[in-house]
């Protein structure tokens, strides 16, 4: 890593042009050795930024802050606009998504390089005060929320809300990521009832933009029910987790019924390969983007570390957590853990009188068996 | 809008007034800030005081006071409920006012269901559905399902009226069978009430099939405990099930003798006599009676005459028990069609006439006609032409007085030919006989059809001249004849037909 910097000199620098840091905006020190045109004040930043975002949009950073060149006709001038353009909405898009991921494994500070990024982009391609900055302010917001900064994830959703307000025709998937994190936020501050009005709020939105048994419905359940655990609410929080792990266990069982060629279909395409057996499902994915898997991880474990220990738990809502999570690895590729949980739904399973339920779990540990070789 | 500069004007001035203050030298924490002084005219201050009071007098808004003016009721509705984490109660709503939503779309601008009110438009609908779905919720929640199947089934009970509201109710009551379905503690009592009730929504949409399965399921749950679970008004279930039960297989059994398909016509025979087990096991003779007639009519129209008859005299007995006139009419008209089509004309002609009394005597009008035509055309099949117009000409004066143009018709043309039946005979006698005065009374009818045939004819035995010579009608004739009776409501105009044939061969013939 450390090749990829150079040391630069402020003094030597061109007059006229001032040399920022990339994240503190304060006289730089360090240059990316890879672009030339990122600059840091230390090798903290440097890092911090690297691994946050700029690994990955380094190139496009290099194409983006490179002085325009020389274009003598209108068309090519046009042309190069619009490349430009496309590249730092494609900017905007990525860095939030990673952002969003990052949040969602809880690494708080690593995501702020990446959100401070798709805000800067977003804000010089939309304009000041746009409905488009939204979700970058939000994703800003989340991030100070988890680093306890509770003052600037103040600031930041409330810039976020006062655009939402301003903007007539708000999307509603807004709307409910605004709440969700003004109940984050809420939560943080302690101030339970407050946070709990934003979740709902969050939730109306999510239903009637998704349906009540979306995935991206059950985010706001997961920190309503999360909110009434620490109340101490159990029964509400218990019946909570339980929405969210089956709306999570429906859509991954869809998945995975989509994606699994039936019986017939399999034994043909063996019959036609020759030499050893792959994995007959390569081509299976998620269906979720970056942030959705992490989402999905970040609340089906915490949802199984709950119910691990709790001492009132149903057999049941155990077995089904544990379906969940081995069949969210199974999408994911992660076929060991896949087993794993596998094997811990068929134990909790056993106290269970429903043979439907212990009927899929059999089938699907089948299922891991024979994509296992691949892996 | 208004408020929110309103208040940012106000959040502004007490900044600028804390930074005065700390510029100030003096510790502005013990001494009060005295507003700068400086000469004001009169109006200035009264409009001055005046927005003071005005101010003092608005309530301090908080979140919750903004968002009601803000959101919509429905929004705010929800928002209690997730508040207080009723969510299921919540996803319940949504996807009923979601399901209402597509409906509508899907039946356009012009259909009737588009002028109905929607859910969020009707605040009183929804605060009642919010008050019993968290209850129900909250009973669920600490497994009291009896609790909760009482909550739903309450709310069931207010749409129940409404017949716009029939949909919620529909699902409020199979929601209500699923409760019950997860608890078993009292035995299935309340799964046999979810059962009927679930049955009694789906008669009522139409969905016969559908609703005999759960009816079956409530006789089932019923019938081992046929003493002690009683209704409110004291009918036991098991008996209520079976009255259900039986209204059900008749419906089913009707809508199967219609449908075209052969086998569907055999099924119907099995569903009717489930009818009549269970009217047997509801112990109400009325009921009884009422499946052994409907058994007994898929009998006759599957040829099996013997047993249709003996379906038929328990109807009658059971009937003749409660002095059901009505009941006992139709019973005796259906006898006598069956006899007629065995070729038993005594004993047709002998129910026939006992319906005829009955009718005269009750009073019943349209069945006094009915019975009249029948029983004309039976005599008309057999020959007794003066019979046949005395009951033809009660049945069309009796028709006539009711107004009803159809039967009117019916028997006008009947009375005809019984008339004319009655005279071809001794028409034909004049004929055969022929002399003089013979010839004169015919020629005399020609011109001015004055009918002097019924006169004895002069130098022959007396009473030759009522000598019949032609015989009754071909039994083909006499089939037709008695099938119009049977058919005659659904097929008139075809009656008309035949019958104005006839007519003219009559009237050619002679």
């Amino acid at each position: 890593m450390n090749i990829l910097i150079m040391d630069i000199n402020p003094l030597a620098n061109p007059k006229g042009s001032k040399l920022v840091c990339e994240i503190c905006q304060l006289p730089a020190f360090v240059q990316c050795k890879h672009c030339k045109l990122t600059y840091y004040c230390s090798l903290e930043h440097q890092k911090a930024d690297w691994i946050g975002i700029h690994e990955k949009i380094c190139d496009k950073l290099a194409f983006l802050r490179q002085a325009t060149p020389f274009l003598p006709s209108k068309e090519e001038r046009d042309k190069r606009q619009s490349q430009v353009q496309s590249m730092k909405i494609d900017l905007i898009e990525m860095s939030r998504t990673l952002a969003q991921k990052m949040l969602f494994e809880g690494k708080h500070e690593l995501s702020v390089p990446a959100a401070m990024q798709s805000l800067r982009y977003s804000i010089e391609v939309y304009g000041v005060a746009t409905i488009e900055l939204v979700p970058s302010y939000l994703v800003l917001g989340e991030a100070c929320v988890g680093l306890g900064k509770l003052t600037e994830a103040e600031d930041y959703l409330a810039k976020a809300q006062w655009t939402v307000l301003k903007t007539t025709d708000c999307p509603r998937a807004i709307k409910s990521k605004l709440n969700r994190n003004l109940g984050l936020l809420y939560a943080a501050k302690g101030d339970f009832q407050e946070s709990l009005v934003n979740f709902a709020d969050d939730i109306y939105h999510a239903s009637e933009e998704f349906g009540t048994d979306s995935i991206r419905t059950s985010g706001g359940y997961f920190h309503m029910a999360n909110v009434f655990f620490r109340q101490g609410k159990m029964e509400v929080a218990d019946s909570l987790y339980r929405q969210v792990v089956n709306i999570w266990h429906d859509h991954l069982s869809d998945i995975i019924r989509k994606k699994v060629p039936s019986e017939e279909e399999a034994a043909k395409s063996r019959s036609r390969m020759i030499g050893p057996v792959k994995g007959l499902f390569e081509d299976i994915s998620s269906g979720l983007d970056a942030a959705q898997d992490a989402e999905a991880i970040q609340i089906l474990s915490s949802i199984y570390d709950i119910r691990e220990h709790q001492i009132s738990r149903q057999a049941q809502d155990l077995t089904r957590t544990c379906h969940a999570m081995a069949m969210l690895y199974f999408v994911l590729g992660e076929i060991k853990k896949a087993k794993e949980f596998g094997r811990k739904a068929i134990v909790a399973s056993d106290q269970v009188k429903d043979d439907d339920l212990s009927k899929s779990l059999v089938e699907f540990m089948k299922l891991c068996e024979r994509q296992g070789p691949s892996s | 809008m208004a408020t929110a500069t309103h208040i940012s004007k106000v959040s502004s001035t007490g900044s600028n007034l804390s930074n005065y203050a700390n510029a100030k030298p003096k510790p502005a924490s013990n001494i009060r800030l005295e507003p700068i002084k400086f000469k004001r005219h009169r109006h200035d201050r009264q409009a001055a005081e005046k927005s003071a009071t005005l101010r003092s007098e608005l309530p301090i808004l908080r979140k919750q006071d903004i968002a009601k003016f803000r959101n919509s009721y429905k929004h705010n509705l929800c928002l209690d409920m997730l508040t207080e984490g009723y969510h299921l109660s919540f996803c319940e709503l949504i996807n009923l006012i979601r399901q209402q939503h597509e409906r509508r779309e899907a039946a356009g601008p012009e259909s009737f269901l588009w002028t109905k009110p929607v859910l969020p438009d009707q605040p009183e609908k929804l605060d009642m559905m919010k008050v019993y779905l968290t209850r129900a919720e909250a009973a669920s929640r600490i497994g009291n399902y009896s609790e909760e199947y009482q909550a739903r089934y309450d709310l069931a009970q207010v749409f129940k009226d409404n017949p716009d509201d029939q949909w919620l109710a529909d699902h409020v009551f199979s929601t209500c069978l699923e409760v019950a379905m997860k608890d078993s503690s009292d035995g299935g009592k309340m799964q046999s009430e979810g059962h009927c009730n679930v049955g009694l929504c789906l008669q009522k949409r139409g969905n016969f099939r559908e609703a005999a399965k759960h009816f079956e399921a409530y006789h089932k749950h019923a019938q081992n405990h046929k003493q002690e679970w009683r209704m409110s008004n004291g009918t036991s279930f098991f008996i209520d099930s079976c009255i259900k039960l039986y209204h059900i297989y008749t419906i089913i059994g009707a809508e199967q003798t219609r449908s075209g398909e052969l086998e569907e016509r055999d099924a119907s025979l099995e569903t009717l006599k489930q009818a009549l087990e269970m009217a047997k096991n509801s112990q109400d003779k009325k009921l009884e009676g009422e499946a052994s007639y409907n058994l007994g009519m898929a009998y006759q129209r599957i040829n099996e005459l013997d047993t249709a008859l003996s379906h038929l005299f328990n109807f009658y007995e059971s009937c003749q028990g409660d002095s059901n006139s009505e009941g006992v009419g139709r019973a005796c008209d259906s006898i006598a069609k069956i006899y007629a089509r065995q070729g038993n004309k005594e004993k047709s002609v002998e129910f026939l006439k006992r319906f005829v009394e009955l009718t005269e005597k009750t009073g019943l009008e349209k069945e006094y006609c009915l019975a009249c035509h029948n029983l004309g055309n039976v005599c008309n099949s057999v020959g007794n032409y003066d019979e046949a117009t005395e009951y033809f000409s009660k049945a069309y004066n009796i028709s006539r007085a009711l107004g009803d143009p159809e039967s009117t018709n019916v028997n006008r043309v009947q009375y005809g030919i019984a008339m004319a039946h009655r005279m071809m005979g001794k028409f034909a006698n004049h004929i055969v006989v022929g002399g003089k005065t013979c010839i004169s009374r015919l020629a005399e009818w020609k011109s001015v059809r004055t009918d002097e045939f019924s006169k004895p004819i002069p130098d022959t035995v007396p009473g030759a001249a009522h000598h019949v010579v032609l015989p009754p009608p071909p039994a083909s004739k006499e089939k037709e004849g008695d099938e119009e009776g049977i058919e005659e409501s659904t097929e008139p105009s075809l009656d008309m037909k035949i019958d104005e044939e006839d007519e003219g061969s009559a009237v050619e013939g002679s």
